[in-house]
Parts: structure tokens; C-alpha cells; sequence
């Protein structure tokens, strides 16, 4: 699979505190990546430099070769790790946003999974509960036919038994060509479904390699060798 | 792009102006009803109703500027630095599409504000007047001697009537615009800080404004006072030092020149120094 993300010596200072320290990253097509560590380990500052969010203090990141800018965010789906969706709308509202921007969105799709999850799109998002918020936001984001798919803990804030059901619904609904990134600390639960992993610690990638090579030379889970490497 | 994000922007604001005007609308409506009723039945509960009425009216009439500018930059700030912030920049869209939507939906709104004043103004009026002052104006300018309005207006102002209201109307257009990349740009360097973005927006503004003050009296000291300081100061009586097409022109083009350097400001932080928390 070919190189989709491309970072080289990337770095981010907030004032004096350097959230990433000269990153060097390459993320292929056809995965599922884990982006691992802890708080504050520089995780949600990588995303949101991806995204085009913030701007990096020095160094260099492309998506398919081109630098982050409306090309770039046509190609990649992104899901942050709070609402930020206007809550005075309706989750149709939102759809038709999205279908307008996206030229890669599935609006049937989009309302398939709605339908499936028992969501009203005439429901407004105020009204809704914050894991039905966390499902709408997932909904849009997987109904694009993306390039790259940008998950910000997408587990975080919802009850065990819908993480199952989330995790599912990336893993059915997302483009195989395409590389997905998932952020989180809830290692445990999203272990089965990565295929590669990406540890962060204080602004700098300690590994990145296979779920399979970590088991093989470490014996141990991803979790467990998570919990070994960010040992405090 | 542009289309969109325009039909966005009308989507998301439309509702906050309407009810603003539709609170204009009941104020001038129950401040006439009432005036009048207190002319045919004294009252004294009637004649409070009124006085209040007539306070919340000019109060509103009053704000009503003010809210629409402050409504626009709580939008701006909400929509660009803030939550929404992550929506509106990922979308795939140039960041000068994304402005350029933003001041024409906002200028649109400022110049229905003014509207909905005016025929606020004109309906109130009509009903204390007891004339339909929208007939009398038609009248009035049905019927206005334009010609010699004009000769007069080129002997008092060095100009033509025409070239007067078009000017003018652009450079109020213009004032409107500078005034909103103004507060826009303060806010977009307010956003470059980690903590306290609301604090470094206000010195940015003063700031601002101070750079602003220096440009002006250092590139044209004494037209551009005397432009500022209005139509008294131009002398016009003792041979004018502008003709008055001349100075709205001079006003056009520092306004302009100021809000070309701030919307760059703004498309620069927002493009290249994007800091969201």
C-alpha cells in the first residue's frame, strides 16, 4: 500500500512546552493505526496538525503528497473528541451539510446508519445524549468514502456495551483503501481491530509496528505493553 | 464553495436577526398604538405603559446597531476560534472563501439593520404624525426640483447630487467593512494566545486602533482630520479646502486601504498560525 501520511522532523511548541518533538512518520493505505499514549503525550496536537487544525512551529506533514489545505481536507474524515456540531440543528440539518461539503459523502448511507442506531434526523442535537451526539459525529465521519479517517478517542465518552457497537460500525463502514487512525487510551478495547500501532510519548514516537510484532517479541498484549512502556 | 458557505451563513444567522427585528417591529407598533391611545384616553397606567414602551423603543433603536456588530463578532468567534471552529476548518473550502462569506452575509445583515430601522423610524413617525410619511417621502421626491438640488449641491459641495449618494452609500459600505475586519482581526490575534485569548484581543484591538491613528495622521495629516472631523471642518464657506466627492473618495480609499491589511492579517493567522484550542 502506498505512503498516505508523510511527516518529517515535525514539531510543535506551545510557548516553551514542545507538545511534539521532531516526528518522523510514515502511515500507509490499508490499515487500521493505533495512535497510543498517554495524556498529554501529543496525540490530539498530531491530529489536529493532520486536520489543519493548528500549524506546526517547524517541520513538514503531507497527505498524499500534498500539504494540509482544502485538498487535503477533502480526503480525509476527521472526528474530534468533543461535539462541535451547532446543537441548535437537526441531525438532517447536518447530513445535508456535510453532503454539500463532502463530495465523498454517502447520504444514504449517512441515514441507513441513523436509522439502524434508532436516531430521529428530525431529532436536534441539543436534545440528544452526549453518546448519541459521540454516534451522530461517528455517522458523518463514516459515511465518507475518505482517504484517511482521523478518530479522536471515538470511545471515550460512551458506555461499554456501545464501544462494541462504534468499533463495528468503523471496521463495516470504512473505505479498506483507506488508513485509519484511532486515538485512545482505552487500549483493551480497541486492540482487536488494529492492525499497526503508534506510541507517543512527551511529543515523540517510541514505536510504531505491527499489533502482530509487538505480541511476537514482546509476549504481551498491546495493553499490556502499553502499560510497560508508560509505566509511571 | 463560496455559494455554500454563503447559504450557510444566512442558514445559521437568519434566525437571530429576524428576532431582533421582530422585537423592533412590536416596540415600534405598541409605542405608536399607545402614544396615540394617550391622546384620546388619559390614562395613568396607560400613560407608564407608554413611557416604558417609548424607553425599551430608543434603548433598542439604540442597540440595535450595536448588537448586530456584536452578534457578528460572537459568530465569527464561535464559528472560526471557537467549537465550531473544527467544523469550518476542515471542511475542504479556501480560507478566503471562508471570509469573503462571512463579510458579505455580514454586511448584508448590517445594511438590513439600517433598514429595519429606517422603516421603524417612518412607521412610528406615521403614526404620532398622523400621515403616512411613506407617501409624503414618495411625494417629496416625486415631486423634488432635482435639477436645481443638483446646481445647488455643485455650488455648495464642488459635486453632483448623484455622485454625493453614491458615494456616500459606498463609503458607509465601506466603514461597515473596515469596522467589522477591525474587530475580526483583534479577535483572530486574540487566538494566538494559549490562555486568556479575550484579554490579548482587547490590547490587540487597542493596539490596533493606536497603529491605525499613526497611519492616518502620518500619511495624510490634514485632509484625513479634516475628513474625520465632517462636513463642518471643510471650510466650504471660505473656499472649501475639499470638494466634499473628494474627501468621501480619500475616506473610500483609507478605509479600504485598512481593510485590505486587516482581512490579510486575519486570512494569515487563520491560515498559517490556525491555533485551536
Amino acid at each position: 500500500m502506498s505512503t498516505l501520511i508523510k511527516c518529517e522532523d515535525l514539531t510543535k511548541k506551545y510557548g516553551k512546552k514542545l507538545a511534539l518533538n521532531g516526528v518522523n512518520l510514515e502511515i500507509e493505505g490499508g490499515h487500521i493505526y493505533g495512535l497510543l499514549g498517554p495524556n498529554g503525550s501529543g496525540k490530539t496536537t498530531f491530529i489536529k496538525i493532520l486536520n489543519g487544525l493548528l500549524t506546526p512551529t517547524s517541520g513538514e506533514i503531507t497527505v498524499n503528497d500534498m500539504k494540509i489545505g482544502p485538498e487535503t481536507k477533502a480526503i480525509v474524515a476527521y472526528l474530534p473528541d468533543h461535539t462541535y456540531l451547532d446543537l441548535d440543528v437537526k441531525a438532517k440539518d447536518v447530513i445535508l451539510l456535510f453532503s454539500d461539503f463532502y463530495q465523498d459523502f454517502d447520504r444514504d448511507k449517512a441515514y441507513e446508519m441513523l436509522e439502524k442506531l434508532d436516531i430521529d434526523p428530525n431529532d436536534r442535537i441539543k436534545t440528544m445524549s452526549k453518546g448519541t451526539k459521540e454516534k451522530v459525529n461517528l455517522i458523518l465521519v463514516m459515511s465518507r468514502k475518505a482517504s484517511v479517517y482521523v478518530l479522536d478517542e471515538p470511545i471515550a465518552g460512551v458506555d461499554p456495551a456501545a464501544r462494541e457497537y462504534i468499533l463495528n460500525m468503523i471496521l463495516s463502514n470504512y473505505n479498506p483503501e483507506a488508513a485509519v487512525i484511532i486515538s485512545t487510551h482505552l487500549i483493551a478495547d480497541v486492540e482487536n481491530i488494529l492492525d499497526k500501532v503508534i506510541f507517543i510519548k512527551k511529543g515523540e514516537i517510541v514505536e510504531s509496528s505491527s499489533v502482530d510484532e509487538i505480541r511476537e517479541k514482546h509476549h504481551l498484549s498491546v495493553d499490556g505493553y502499553f502499560r510497560e512502556v508508560f509505566k509511571c | 464553495m463560496l455559494g455554500k458557505l454563503i447559504k450557510y451563513e444566512f442558514k445559521d444567522t437568519y434566525k437571530l436577526f429576524c428576532l431582533y427585528y421582530a422585537i423592533l417591529a412590536v416596540l415600534t407598533v405598541l409605542g405608536a398604538i399607545t402614544v396615540r391611545s394617550s391622546e384620546f384616553i388619559p390614562s395613568t397606567i396607560l400613560t407608564i405603559i407608554m413611557a416604558l414602551t417609548m424607553i425599551a423603543y430608543i434603548i433598542m433603536m439604540w442597540i440595535l446597531g450595536l448588537i448586530t456588530i456584536m452578534a457578528l463578532c460572537s459568530r465569527f468567534n464561535k464559528t472560526m476560534y471557537g467549537d465550531r471552529g473544527y467544523l469550518t476548518h476542515t471542511l475542504p473550502v479556501t480560507k478566503a472563501s471562508l471570509l469573503a462569506s462571512k463579510y458579505i452575509v455580514a454586511i448584508v445583515w448590517c445594511i438590513a439593520s439600517v433598514a429595519v430601522m429606517f422603516l421603524s423610524v417612518m412607521i412610528f413617525g406615521s403614526f404620532l404624525s398622523g400621515e403616512n410619511l411613506f407617501t409624503s417621502l414618495i411625494f417629496e421626491i416625486s415631486h423634488a426640483k432635482w435639477q436645481a438640488l443638483d446646481e445647488e449641491c455643485r455650488e455648495v459641495l464642488g459635486c453632483g447630487l448623484v455622485s454625493i449618494a453614491v458615494l456616500t452609500i459606498i463609503a458607509l459600505i465601506v466603514i461597515v467593512m473596515h469596522l467589522l475586519s477591525f474587530l475580526w482581526a483583534s479577535i483572530s490575534i486574540g487566538q494566538l494566545a494559549n490562555e486568556k485569548r479575550r484579554l490579548l484581543s482587547i490590547f490587540a484591538g487597542i493596539g490596533l486602533w493606536f497603529v491605525e491613528f499613526l497611519l492616518k495622521r502620518l500619511v495624510q495629516p490634514e485632509t484625513y482630520s479634516t475628513v474625520v472631523d465632517g462636513l463642518a471642518n471643510l471650510r466650504l464657506g471660505n473656499g472649501p479646502i475639499l470638494h466634499f466627492d473628494q474627501a468621501l473618495l480619500i475616506t473610500i480609499a483609507a478605509e479600504l486601504a485598512f481593510f485590505a491589511i486587516e482581512t490579510l492579517l486575519i486570512w494569515f493567522i487563520s491560515s498559517k498560525r490556525l491555533n485551536l484550542a
